[in-house]
């Protein structure tokens, strides 16, 4: 799995996943996220489109960076997820948890909305 | 007279890189066997969540030890067997969080339990022993 880090507007951060979120992965995707969220301004965004397989532990670390966004009152958004992690997102009943958008211009339209 | 199960065994190192073959291998093996790609993506997850937690829990994270995977196979259901070489653990104490207690962690046997008909532990001085089962929807007249 690798993420690449981008910026469409000033002060969004966009983590774009791409491979599988697992207990293999996550400990270097954890402190990625952690970084990340210290380091955006206006709102963070994980896009999940080319993720096939996330597993607990890969929920887990999701869920940690939306209490680390909020305890920074950012903005967390999770974007574009792919069937196999809706389903476990909604196994888990995470589904009104997390704020999910459809596309990352969503997204960015909706932290642009909370600023 | 009962149709002797077929067996299959698989052996991996107790490291979670190997987690992606036991993924691949039950991907294939489950559609194969007439299993929804949902229902199979849904038992790979738990095949997969009970391998983890013989590398976290029951090997403790050390990566040079075994995990033997055993699949057994019958014309109304797939049984799979995950046994761990590491120590005892308190079975009694295996049980999913209540998901309305949103935290990291401890989602694992959560899954394993919605995503199969059955699971059951036992553990002794020389390892757990977590047996999944899952009913075919469509049962065959042979394994």
């Amino acid at each position: 799995m690798h993420v690449t880090i981008e910026s469409p507007q000033p002060g969004i951060t966009v983590l774009r996943l791409v491979g599988e979120l697992e207990m293999q992965n996550v400990p270097t995707f954890r402190q990625t996220l952690q970084t990340e969220v210290r380091r955006a301004q206006r709102g963070l965004v994980v896009l999940l489109a080319e993720v096939p397989f996330i597993d607990s532990a890969g929920i887990a670390v999701l869920i940690e960076g939306l209490k680390w966004s909020h305890a920074r009152s950012l903005p967390y958004i999770l974007a574009q997820l792919p069937p196999a992690v809706q389903m476990v997102i909604q196994l888990a009943r995470l589904e009104n948890f997390f704020t999910v958008a459809h596309s990352l211009e969503d997204a960015t339209t909706m932290i642009l909305g909370t600023s | 007279m009962e149709t002797p199960p077929d067996c299959l065994t698989l052996s991996i190192p107790s490291n979670p890189r190997y987690l992606c073959a036991v993924r691949a291998f039950f991907s294939g093996f489950l559609h194969e066997l007439g299993f929804g790609s949902v229902e199979a993506e849904g038992m790979i997850l738990a095949i997969h969540e009970a391998c983890a937690n013989a590398i976290t829990h029951g090997h403790q994270g050390n990566m040079e030890q075994q995990i033997d995977l055993t699949v057994l196979v019958t014309p109304t259901c797939l049984s799979i067997e995950i046994q761990d070489y590491g120590t005892r653990q308190d079975v009694s104490g295996i049980k999913p969080r209540a998901l309305q207690d949103i935290r990291p962690g401890g989602l694992g046997t959560y899954f394993m339990q919605a995503l199969m008909d059955e699971v059951t532990y036992d553990s002794s001085d020389t390892g757990t022993l977590v047996r999944m089962t899952k009913r075919r929807r469509v049962p065959c007249t042979s394994p």
